[in-house]
């Protein structure tokens, strides 16, 4: 996939993957590599960039005597997955034309 | 390579972002290992699933921002030139005074015109009290300086 287009996708991945509960880095991989190539090391910077834009907000917690930082889905975050989900209908047809006329559900 | 080895390499491929900044990288990785192994996985093992640190550092130096990075400590660099300037000159004006107090010594039998010819020129730089004073200050304000960065950098 584009590089550019990951990198936008992967965020919204990233909020998905924290919609329903707190989640941490390697949590957030196993759940997300499902659907979306991620290496290890681009998780940090797309969490630090939601960080920044307050997308997201993190803790930490101790586990098995170490911390483990975990990070939690913001209202500003959740209103930015919910905007994009809502534009989903028009992802699709912008989709459609790039393909080249193929359209889903149409035999 | 093990976990140890791994974060030292990163941290130093990282420098060029400021140490708040590359602290966060390190704890991040430490914990993917930390949890990876405790998934099953063997350290070597897990530290190898991070890939080349040339490339991880590569890919976090690509998508870095401005703030991020490590600002070049002007006031740091002015404080630690003077200091150096100042210490050198006091060593120089040091070794000087010693130097003419054995000259004095040796000479010690000059009476006359000639002690007072002495006196006169060796009294001169032979304490120069406020060329050490400049440096104490000059050092102790450099101190100072990376003291209040130090703690700076801890509140981020």
């Amino acid at each position: 996939m584009d590089v550019q287009l990951r990198k936008g996708l992967l965020e919204f991945c990233v909020l998905a993957a924290l919609q329903d509960q707190d989640s941490y880095g390697y949590q957030i991989i196993k759940d997300i590599s499902e659907y979306i190539d991620i290496s290890e090391s681009t998780l940090y910077p797309i969490l630090r960039r939601l960080e920044i834009a307050k997308k997201v907000e993190s803790y930490n917690t101790e586990y098995n005597n170490r911390l483990r930082k975990y990070f939690h889905i913001t209202k500003i975050g959740r209103e930015s997955l919910e905007s994009f989900i809502r534009e989903k209908e028009q992802l699709n047809r912008v989709l459609d034309y790039i393909s080249g006329g193929f359209t889903y559900g149409q035999e | 390579m093990d976990k140890n080895e791994f974060l030292k390499n990163l941290n130093r491929a990282l420098r060029k972002l400021n140490s708040a900044e590359r602290k966060g990288y390190i704890i991040h990785y430490e914990e993917l290992i930390s949890d990876m192994t405790e998934s099953g996985m063997s350290e070597s093992e897990a530290v190898a699933k991070q890939g080349r640190i040339e490339e991880i550092a590569e890919e976090i130096l690509n998508s870095v921002e401005p703030g991020q990075l490590r600002r070049t400590d002007k006031a740091g660099i002015v404080w630690v030139a003077l200091s150096a300037v100042m210490l050198t000159v006091s060593v120089f004006c040091l070794v000087l005074y010693q130097k003419q107090t054995i000259v004095l010594s040796t000479t010690g039998g000059a009476d006359g015109p000639t002690s007072v010819f002495l006196a006169a020129k060796v009294g001169d730089p032979a304490r120069p009290v406020f060329v050490y004073m400049i440096t104490i200050f000059f050092i102790i304000a450099a101190g100072i300086h990376f003291y209040r960065m130090h703690k700076k950098d801890n509140k981020k």
